[in-house]
């Protein structure tokens, strides 16, 4: 390309391209401007920022900048550098695309740009009060500066309709977060009026920036997998199912290098998780997808928060098939999160700690506030040598400082789960047992039905279903237009072990149901299984989804109850039978089955050890 | 009311109501009892609105009446008792005075108005038997009850009375059916009830503590147990039971006979390798024997011979082992008949020497 | 409790009585209508009428259940074996699956006083798809006896499909004089009663918590505040909010609040602020449907209503 690298998009492109305002509020603004500053090349970049934006937006990068003939040209109306023909756009690699950030911006602002193109020996500055440009000589400076003053002045409507500072802050480090975890490499920082907000270094790593953003406590709690599955790679850092949430903030899409918040990847997440994780609760993760760019429209929505797969059901199965290889892996981590708790319960009588609540740091429990500021800053401003940092370095072994670069270190896979010889049955409820480093805690009803489910399952997943024949078959009318769609799949439902029999144009007969699940209702067991199946297709996925349900139902029936006496030998054989049990650390309601206190614990909880 | 009664068998009778009591019940009165005293005779009754049971004890009363009081009180306090002395409840205004020996209570109590209480007999005929063999019955069928509630109807036992069956008793669970029969040598008329579950178990219950004969009565909505001085009401279940005559095989061409002791243990064994949920167990009956295999997903087998008395083709089925066992601790003969078609057909099960009770089996397609 | 058919709801009751006497009852029946008219209580006479056992009336208003046979005594205490009531529970957002199951299983048993037995379900539109659909089930082979009475507020709510199996019984507030008489029955303080009677609206049981004297005084001070809410302290306004959003139901706050300000607005204003006070109004109309809909925290979402009402009555005024 030659020196001018930034053209007026053809009409014809510009026209494809569905229009609408990029510029809804500030957060908006820090984006396209990050954004254009990562395309650039910039290897750190500073974002600071007064009264939330609304005074005040100021991006500073070191990248190639530009040239004077350049700079005019982007503040011109879908301008880009990226994008001239019309094949182009079914690859795009860079992030900004449309070319009207720039003008967008300084058309509802007081714009003002400094830059220089790269071992140019000048530089320009460009300044632009509503419409009016000004172009003036500058010295040379490495990368550009960008600040955009009283924005939307000119628009009160969008002011008023802007929030409070606090939530466009939020905003902001939302952004920022998302950007930061896309471009592991590239410092990052954030001043809020003055005060150093986030920070992350140079030259990070993937799991490095991850938990730099998602704050320590989740190197501890995570895991990192990645997969391919059909031209799809993903590499994810899924937290532990007993490590949840109570909402989808806590989740992270990155769809080719950009942050995406779609509906139909936190449910794949979810369903993913679906087993392990309490119905109301969120899962933490991180997802990174990459795919080739043909397969997937970004063009759907103006600031590419939404985006458009060719293949939906691709990208949700590579989706789940990740968590699920993930789940497996963590199998039998139980997150830190309840021995916290437990902790934390008992601390409160103990003046030897901090309060958690004071601010000075955050545990994070599963109920405590959003992403917690506590635990991002508590990393980004380089306060670590706190009380809490300590106490859980020594707790829980999940270096902080070093989890940054030697990710590994802050995860322990226990191939070989020890939990100890019981020692007795607590209120018919609980066992105790000691174990090598200190006592554990198991709910055996818990444990007992994650032990039954498993066995199901894995029957589920190795064998030929067994049938039983009814005796008197059941009538079942599920009206037409299911049973249209039955007369011509009748014959799948028998790999669900459900032999159908058609009675009338609309009503069938059930000849046969999973010996598995005799004793529940035919008519409903049936019926959800074709439900399933006619939402999901019949792939292997859809049959263990419902039949893993209904086995989950049963296996807790069939569970030892809470409230029953075990002797000892009956507790030793429950938890000898955990051991050898994958995915034993939470029920299928996603409670943990068990909870660690090590020696170490104990001591800090009686005071013995600071 | 002012009365006396003897300790122990108040105990008794207090108890044997306090049983079907709600203990949670968020509303107080159900979870009282009702004390009814009238013609020399003190009657106990108890409720959980879908059963009723009532004893009645001669006694001696001083003053006719009735009330309601909490049934763990007053079984907790006539437990504790002096066992020799006789005690006297008397009624004052609202509440209720316990006085034996030294101690006294007072216990506060409800209108017997707002008791739902024993509801009038309301059924079509009434058959006398003997207690231990109604409970013998029961327990030979009751296995067989499902556990659906979305299949109301299957979770009970259908008690029926025909001047050519005679009484007998059918459950099933969709899967397998067990029909007991008993003929009767009085004149009967038909009628017919679903007994739900937990008032099957109550008759059972109240049947082996009863020397000597109960009286069984049935209605369309109500079946009745009168054994000596209890007695048992509750509802039944308003529902079509499936007919179950369509359900017997009749023309099952092959039979093998089998000694029924060796036949279940060979079972059980069987069964420790079995999938543990499904139990699946195969049997293979060539001549004069049946081979049982089990198998589970860990690879893990077993397989045993049972010199069985058949001649026919060679056939080999598949069942759930657990329902195997349910029929042969339900049987009372020695050996027992297995009859059969072919592996996907019903089978029939039978006493050896006897049509009475049948056992109707649904094999397993493994 | 007495099973007199609620008043203003004789209609129904004599066509109810009617079916019986004949023995041509419909099986299910929905009583639709604003909350607060005395429809469950109308439920619960035709209940008790069904249930008694010595029913005594006339031929124009219809028979009603006589109060003291072993039947009536049983409903009033609560343990007549052949009745249950449902209602959502608390903290439940919906009527359950699990809740319909119970009143299939209850009236797939026979009755035990008689063949008769009776579910009253009330707020029916709570259900939610799934307990509508297992409701369906029961509703279309009903069993001999069975008797079901629901009670809703939203009839649309419902799914067709259950409406159109169910005898309709509309409800409308009741009028002048059985509002005096409903009234007169309540104890209300002086002050009460003339606030009672200003915003039943034909609904009493819209105003019955009216006879705590806390929640009337609480309501005074209201419209204290909002009689001059232009220049009204906002820290009371928040602070009456504080106290009082939980002791008082939010009809009765909207309804003392919208009669305040129809009484103050003397119709000026240009054209658009009146468009902006009506739609405000509306807005305020909506708050208590809105909290519950969307699970808003009813204070803050009040006070920010508040806010744009004075803003709007100063446009009205300068204009």
């Amino acid at each position: 390309m030659s020196d001018q690298l930034i053209h007026i998009l053809p009409a014809h492109v510009a026209n494809q391209i569905a229009a609408g305002e990029v510029v809804e509020r500030p957060a908006s603004v820090v984006k396209e401007l990050l954004e254009n500053s990562l395309d650039a090349g910039a290897k750190s970049i500073t974002v600071r920022i007064a009264e939330a934006g609304k005074k005040r937006i100021e991006v500073e990068d070191n990248g190639y900048g530009m040239s004077a003939a350049d700079a005019e040209l982007a503040l011109k109306r879908h301008a880009t550098s990226k994008i001239s023909t019309t094949e182009d756009l079914h690859h795009i690699a860079s992030h900004g695309f449309r070319g009207e950030a720039l003008p967008s911006i300084a058309s509802v602002s007081r714009f003002r740009m400094q830059t220089s193109l790269q071992g140019s020996h000048e530089g320009v500055e460009l300044r632009m009060d509503l419409g009016e440009l000004e172009t003036r000589p500058a010295a040379p400076r490495k990368g550009t500066r960008i600040e955009v003053l009283d924005l939307f002045l000119n628009t009160p409507a969008r002011l008023n309709f802007m929030r409070t500072d606090k939530t466009e802050e939020a905003a902001i480090i939302e952004v920022m977060r998302g950007l930061a975890i896309c471009n592991p490499a590239v410092a990052l920082n954030l001043e809020l009026d003055g005060r150093k907000r986030l920070s992350f270094t140079e030259g990070q790593n993937e799991r490095g920036r991850v938990i730099a953003v998602m704050g320590s406590e989740f190197a501890g709690n995570s895991i990192e997998q990645r997969i391919e599955h059909e031209g799809i790679q993903i590499s994810a850092h899924l937290g532990l199912p007993t490590y949840h949430h109570r909402d989808t903030s806590r989740m992270l899409f990155l769809v080719n290098g950009r942050v995406i918040r779609d509906k139909q990847l936190i449910a794949a997440l979810r369903a993913g998780y679906r087993d392990v994780m309490f119905h109301d609760r969120y899962p933490v993760a991180v997802i990174r997808l990459e795919m080739d760019p043909v397969n997937v429209d970004v063009n759907v929505h103006p600031a590419k928060r939404e985006v458009r797969f060719k293949s939906p059901q691709a990208v949700r199965a590579a989706i789940v098939a990740c968590v699920r290889a993930g789940v497996e892996r963590m199998g039998q981590t139980v997150s830190s999160m309840p021995t916290d708790q437990a902790l934390q319960a008992m601390q409160k009588t103990s003046p030897a700690f901090p309060d958690a609540a004071s601010g000075s740091f955050s545990y994070q429990s599963g109920s405590g506030a959003g992403f917690s500021s506590g635990g991002r800053s508590k990393f980004a401003s380089g306060a670590r040598s706190s009380n809490a940092a300590d106490l859980q370095h020594l707790l829980f072994g999940a270096p902080m400082r070093e989890s940054a670069h030697e990710p590994e270190a802050g995860y322990e896979i226990q191939g070989t789960l020890n939990l100890g010889t019981p020692l007795a049955q607590i209120h018919s409820c609980y066992i105790l047992s000691q174990s090598e480093d200190g006592v554990v805690l198991i709910d055996q009803h818990a444990a007992h039905e994650r032990i039954t489910y498993e066995k199901m399952k894995s029957q589920l997943d190795r064998g030929q279903l067994a049938e039983q024949i009814m005796l008197t078959p059941e009538k079942w009318s599920p009206g037409l237009s299911i049973a249209a769609w039955l007369s011509d799949h009748a014959e799948t439902l028998k790999t669900f072990a459900v032999d159908l029999d058609q009675t009338t144009e609309e009503s069938f007969s059930i000849r046969s149901v999973p010996a598995l699940l005799s004793g529940e209702s035919p008519v409903e067991l049936v019926a959800e299984l074709v439900d399933a199946c006619m939402l999901i297709g019949f792939e292997a996925e859809g049959r263990s989804r419902v039949l893993e349900r209904w086995l989950g139902n049963r296996a807790c029936k069939g569970s030892i109850k809470a409230g029953r006496m075990l002797a000892i030998e009956d507790q030793d054989a429950l938890l000898r039978e955990m051991e050898r049990t994958p995915n034993i650390a939470q029920c299928n309601h996603g409670r943990p089955t068990y909870v660690r206190l090590s020696l170490n614990d104990l001591d800090r909880l009686f005071g013995r050890k600071e | 009311m002012h009365i006396t009664v003897p300790r122990t068998s108040f105990l008794q009778h207090v108890q044997r109501c306090q049983n079907i009591v709600e203990k949670r019940s968020p509303n107080a009165i159900l979870s009282n009892l009702l004390l009814r005293a009238s013609n020399e005779t003190l009657e106990i009754v108890a409720t959980d609105l879908q059963i009723g049971v009532s004893s009645k004890v001669h006694i001696h009363i001083q003053d006719e009446g009735e009330i309601t009081i909490s049934a763990k009180k007053l079984f907790d306090i006539v437990k504790e008792l002096d066992v020799d002395s006789d005690v006297e409840l008397k009624t004052e205004s609202s509440f209720m005075e316990i006085k034996s020996g030294r101690s006294k209570f007072r216990l506060s109590t409800l209108p017997a108005i707002d008791y739902p209480g024993i509801p009038e007999q309301d059924t079509d005929f009434s058959i006398q038997f003997e207690g231990k063999d109604l409970a013998t019955m029961i327990g030979a069928t009751s296995f067989s009850m499902s556990t659906d509630e979305t299949r109301k109807y299957l979770t009970g036992t259908l008690f029926e009375i025909s001047p050519e069956q005679g009484l007998q008793l059918i459950a099933t669970d969709g899967h397998r059916m067990a029909l007991v029969g008993t003929l009767l040598d009085q004149n009967v008329e038909a009628c017919r009830a679903i007994v739900p579950r937990k008032a099957v178990a109550e008759i059972k219950k109240i049947c082996e503590e009863t020397q000597g004969q109960v009286t069984l009565s049935l209605g369309k909505r109500q079946v009745r147990l009168d054994a000596g001085e209890h007695s048992l009401t509750s509802k039944v279940i308003d529902a079509k039971f499936p007919v179950y005559q369509d359900v017997i095989p009749s023309d099952n061409p092959e039979e093998a006979v089998v000694d029924r002791i060796r036949m279940d243990q060979i079972l059980r064994r069987s069964m420790i390798v079995a999938n543990e949920f499904t139990h699946d167990v195969r049997l293979q009956f060539s001549n004069n024997s049946i081979q049982v295999s089990a198998h589970n997903t860990e690879q893990e087998q077993a397989e045993e011979f049972v010199e069985a008395d058949y001649t026919g083709k060679d056939v080999s089925i598949g069942f759930n082992g657990r329902y195997l066992r349910d029929v042969l601790s339900a049987v009372q003969t020695e050996r027992v008949r297995i009859q059969f078609k072919d592996e996907l057909s019903p089978v029939l099960i039978l006493e050896d020497g006897s049509d009475a009770s049948k056992y109707v089996v649904m094999p397993m397609r493994i | 409790m007495n099973f007199k058919p609620a008043l203003g709801h004789e209609a129904i009751h004599v066509r109810f009585s009617k079916a019986l006497e004949e023995q041509r009852l419909h099986h299910a029946w929905l009583l639709y209508g604003m909350k607060g008219i005395g429809k469950a209580c109308e439920a619960m006479a035709m209940a008790a009428l069904y249930l008694c056992e010595h029913r005594n009336g006339s031929e124009q208003q219809g028979a009603h259940a006589c109060g003291e046979c072993h039947g009536c005594c049983m409903l009033k205490a609560g343990s007549h074996p052949d009745f249950i009531m449902l209602e959502r529970l608390e903290k439940k957002r919906d009527i359950t699956v699990d809740q319909i199951r119970e009143v299939l299983s209850f009236l797939s048993l026979t009755g035990m006083q008689s063949e008769k037995r009776v579910v009253v379900l009330n707020d029916a539109e709570m259900m939610n798809l799934q307990a509508a659909n297992a409701l369906l089930k029961g509703l279309e082979e009903p069993s001999g006896g069975s008797l079901l009475l629901m009670v809703c507020h939203d009839l649309m709510r419902l799914p067709a499909t259950i409406r159109s199996r169910c005898m309709l019984g509309h409800c409308a507030p009741l009028g002048d004089t059985h509002m005096n008489h409903v009234l007169a029955g309540m104890e209300f303080s002086d002050v009460a009663k003339k606030m009672a009677v200003e915003i039943a609206g034909g609904r009493p049981g819209h105003v019955a918590c009216l006879q705590d004297h806390k929640v009337v005084d609480g309501l005074l001070q209201w419209q204290a505040l909002l009689k001059d809410v232009q220049r009204a302290d906002v820290g009371d306004l928040q602070n009456w909010l504080d106290t009082h959003l939980t002791m008082i139901p939010h009809e009765l706050i909207i309804d003392v609040a919208l009669q305040e300000i129809q009484s103050q607005w003397d119709g000026t204003g240009s054209f658009t602020s009146r468009e902006s006070l009506l739609k405000t109004m509306w807005s305020l109309a909506a708050w208590p449907k809105e909290v519950v809909r969307h699970s808003l925290r009813a204070g803050p979402a009040l006070m920010a209503l508040l806010l744009e009402l004075r803003l709007v009555l100063k446009s009205c005024a300068v204009a």
